[in-house]
This record gives structure tokens, C-alpha cells and sequence, in this order.
């Protein structure tokens, strides 16, 4: 099954997170929607199942998946994807996302979103894994890149090439991590303004951004820092050739003492995408 | 695109892993690769990639790995945990040379068999007079060169209400689980016994 979604049209909103709850959790006049972690919610009792309600009476709510781990050549976990489409139908979004990665085997769990080898048996596996996922959830399904450590030799594709053919292959759209892209193009010495030239824009459908951090000249996406200038500026970049996609603020740690930064940080998103 | 040769590939995939999660098997990794290699069923392709990684860029990401699986089970035992004495990283790390995550609740076992390994470990917190021994908000104030063995410890916990993934209720602020742990500690004979 293709799926496709034009301008999703839903302007600027913030990552949900607990730490946020009583600035959010009765609508925000600065905050355009809002994305959920389905984890958190998945197994949860009743008081999170209520937060979940009432936010989506005050939002459009975008399912953020982190544990398909849609590239594991050991298969899907069937009880979670089960779990995951009943969350998705309880929350009636217009897409929802994932991320282009492996986590787990059939025997381990990394524990975080670690990178597929871009070849075609590995863009085969996923697409697989998309069309059985797309045979439960009949909601479109938009695909984030995330950063990498280990540079593998000997991969058939670029990293580009591979989200343009993934996308392109699949039907979905493309959720382009700002911070991830600016971050790999960093610590692996390529030039984001290529990267973002090389994309085929129509595919992307929603961004993220947050600050990163430092290890000496290393950078690190550690969710929790404010937006670094350099970041706006692959933003701004993004926007200008891009068909308006959604933009998530993702602030998920190390929240400041004064938590307006955090709004003040979607504002100047919201300020860059309306120009 | 051709078919997938899924039996390499998951091979592939458990070695990776492996790699990232197996300080142990690193080590051996790092020091004979082709060894390490040679007993997974991999095409000459994926060998070859294998043997080619960066061992610096592989240590990065494994530690990277290592230092957020911490920093979340830190934030989890926080109120149980908060000991002078104790460097809870080097502990964790040691721990975590033989422990990978698992399915399920898996920060909230890593977290749970953490505490246990800890309990059964051979570490001692070395207090000297005047130090407060810290469990959340009930403090012993210890004599002279008194140890307290971990081992006094005993945790009980509701594992199904003791969730990372909902920590919070948004009505009251109050972390949920707080209300559903009970924490035995023994301190010279004598137990206490602290209801979060």
C-alpha cells in the first residue's frame, strides 16, 4: 500500500514530555500540535491514559514511535506493533512517525535507535517491514533520520540516496531531523548545505530541532540544550526549499530552571516558518 | 532489488549489536577481529565491513550507549541511592559488562536487577563519623568507621507501577511509583523501614 500526505498544515508544536504538563496540558496558545511518545502511554494507567485524553481535546496529537525498530532483520514484535495501532487509532492522528533504524534482536535490545547499513538488502528489509506495518495501521507513516557514530565502508548507498529511494519506495513521507542532520554532517565531515540539496524536498513532511551538545569537536544529540544558531540556520535553509512542513521542538531533558526558554525556543520556530 | 540473504544479515545485525552492548566481546573484538567474526555464519561481504569498523568510533558509540542506559536508571533509583561513598557510575558500569537491556520494561529491570547486583555485590560504603547516609528523606547518622555493606539492602518494589515511561502524575505532580515503593534498609541491626 502507497501512502502519501501533501502539506500536513500543522504549523509549529512541542515534543510532549511530563515536565512540560501544566504549561500544556489545557491547550497553549503558542503551541500549533503536539507529539507523544506511544511508549509512554502503551502499558500506563489510568492517570496517563486521562492526560492523553484531555490532550487530545486540546491538540492534534502526532504519534512519535521509538521501538518498531522497522530495520531489524530478526522481524517486528508483533505484540507491540498490536499495542501501537490501538494507540494510534485511539488518538486519530493524520500521520505518525518512526525512525530509520534498528534497536533490537531477537535476543537484545541496544536501547537506542542505531543505524541500518544502506545497502539494498537493508532498504529491502525495511520496506518489508513498512508494507506489514501498513497492513495494521492504515495511517500515514513519515520516517526520521537519525545520527550515527559508526560510518560503515562499503555501503552501497549515500545517506541521502537511501531516504529519497526509501520514501520514495514506500510511499512515506520523510520527518528530517535538523539536529541529527547538522550533527552527522559535523562529526562525519560533510556539508549539510549538500545534503539538504541532494534530498528530493517533496518527501519531507515535518522537521525536528533541538540544541546539541559538545565532546571536544565531537557533537552529540543530547535532546536537552538550546537551539545553537548554526541549527537555525539549516532551518531556515530547510524551510526556503521545502513545501512548509510541521516543526516539532523536541526538548526532552535537562529542562531549564526557567521552562519559558523552552517556549521561547518554539516561538522563534514559529517565527522563521511564518516568514 | 534482489532478495534479502536474511541469514547473513541477522547474523550481521547480532554481531553489531553484540559489538555495541558486550564490553567483553568487544575487548576480544578489538584485539582479534577475524577471530570474533569467524564464529558468526556472515557472507564475505559483511565480514569484511566488520573488519573494518573503527574501533575508536565502536568504543564511542558503545560508552555513548552506556552513558544514557545510566543516566536513566540513575534518575530511577535516585531516592534509593542518593549514599556518599557510593560512585554509582563506576558501579553501574561494572554491572553492566555482563547485563544488556531486555525486552519489556527493560529500564525499569535494568534498573530492578541494578539495585540487585548492587545488593549482592562485594560493595562496601566506607563512612566516616559525621557522614549522613541519605534514603531519600530518612538519614542515619553513623559512628565512626562503620561500613555498611550493601548487603543490608533490601528493595521491594511494584515492578508493574515502577514505570519509566509514566513517572508522573500530571494531577498532582507526584511521581506515581512513589506511592508504591517500600524500602527495607538494615543499618546496625536495626531495620528500617521507608514507605515513598
Amino acid at each position: 500500500m502507497t501512502q502519501f500526505i501533501e502539506n500536513t498544515g500543522l504549523g509549529v508544536g512541542l515534543g510532549f514530555r511530563p515536565e512540560l504538563s501544566d504549561l500544556l496540558i489545557d491547550g497553549h496558545d503558542l503551541v500549533d500540535f503536539l507529539e507523544v511518545i506511544p511508549e509512554h502511554y502503551l502499558d500506563a494507567g489510568k492517570q496517563k491514559k486521562l492526560e492523553l485524553l484531555t490532550l487530545k481535546d486540546n491538540y492534534t496529537i502526532i504519534p512519535h514511535a521509538v521501538d518498531l525498530s522497522l530495520g531489524s532483520a530478526h522481524g517486528l514484535n508483533l505484540s507491540y506493533l498490536e499495542k501501537l495501532a490501538r494507540f494510534i487509532e485511539t488518538v486519530d492522528p493524520p500521520y505518525w512517525s518512526e525512525h530509520i533504524s534498528f534497536s533490537k534482536t531477537s535476543a537484545h535490545d541496544i536501547g537506542h535507535l542505531s543505524p541500518v547499513f544502506r545497502d539494498d538488502e537493508h532498504l529491502e528489509l525495511i520496506l518489508k517491514h513498512i508494507r506489514q506495518v501498513q497492513s495494521v495501521i492504515d495511517v500515514p507513516l513519515i520516517l526520521e533520520n537519525i545520527t550515527f557514530q559508526l560510518n560503515f565502508t562499503g555501503q552501497q548507498y549515500s545517506e541521502t540516496q537511501f531516504l529519497n529511494l526509501l520514501c520514495k519506495e514506500s510511499g512515506c513521507g520523510l520527518l528530517l531531523d535538523i539536529t541529527n542532520l547538522y550533527i552527522n554532517a559535523n562529526n562525519h565531515r560533510y556539508d549539510w548545505r549538500q545534503f539538504v540539496d541532494e534530498l528530493d524536498k517533496q518527501h519531507i513532511k515535518q522537521l525536528h530541532i533541538i540544541g546539541y551538545e559538545k565532546d571536544g569537536d565531537y557533537l552529540i544529540d543530547s535532546h536537552g540544550a538550546v537551539i545553537q544558531e548554526e541549527l537555525w540556520d539549516v532551518y531556515k535553509y530547510v524551510l526556503e526549499a521545502s513545501n512548509s512542513p510541521a516543526v516539532i521542538v523536541e526538548w526532552d531533558r535537562n529542562f531549564p530552571d526557567d521552562i519559558e526558554l523552552v517556549f521561547e525556543e518554539v516561538t522563534k520556530a514559529k517565527s522563521l516558518w511564518g516568514r | 532489488m534482489g532478495e534479502v540473504d536474511q541469514s547473513s544479515v541477522v547474523a550481521f545485525q547480532s554481531l553489531l549489536t553484540q559489538l555495541y552492548i558486550d564490553g567483553a566481546l568487544r575487548d576480544r573484538f578489538i584485539q582479534n577481529p577475524v577471530q570474533v567474526i569467524e564464529q558468526y555464519p556472515l557472507s564475505s561481504f559483511h565480514k569484511k565491513v566488520l573488519c573494518e569498523i573503527d574501533h575508536v568510533e565502536l568504543e564511542r558509540y558503545a560508552q555513548g550507549l552506556l552513558n544514557k542506559r545510566f543516566g536513566i536508571v540513575e534518575q530511577l533509583i535516585a531516592p534509593v541511592t542518593k549514599v556518599k561513598g557510593l560512585n554509582l557510575r563506576v558501579c553501574f558500569f561494572e554491572y553492566a559488562r555482563s547485563k544488556s537491556l531486555s525486552e519489556g520494561n527493560k529500564y525499569t529491570n535494568d534498573a530492578l536487577m541494578f539495585l540487585n547486583w548492587l545488593n549482592e555485590s562485594d560493595h562496601v560504603l566506607k563512612l566516616t563519623d559525621g557522614d549522613k547516609c541519605v534514603f531519600y528523606d530518612l538519614s542515619a547518622q553513623l559512628k565512626r568507621g562503620f561500613q555498611l555493606s550493601l548487603k543490608s539492602w533490601k528493595f521491594s518494589f511494584r515492578k508493574d507501577l515502577f514505570n519509566p515511561a509514566y513517572p508522573y502524575d500530571y494531577l498532582t505532580g507526584v511521581p506515581e511509583y512513589l506511592n508504591q515503593r517500600v524500602l527495607h534498609i538494615k543499618i546496625a541491626g536495626r531495620l528500617f523501614v521507608k514507605y515513598f
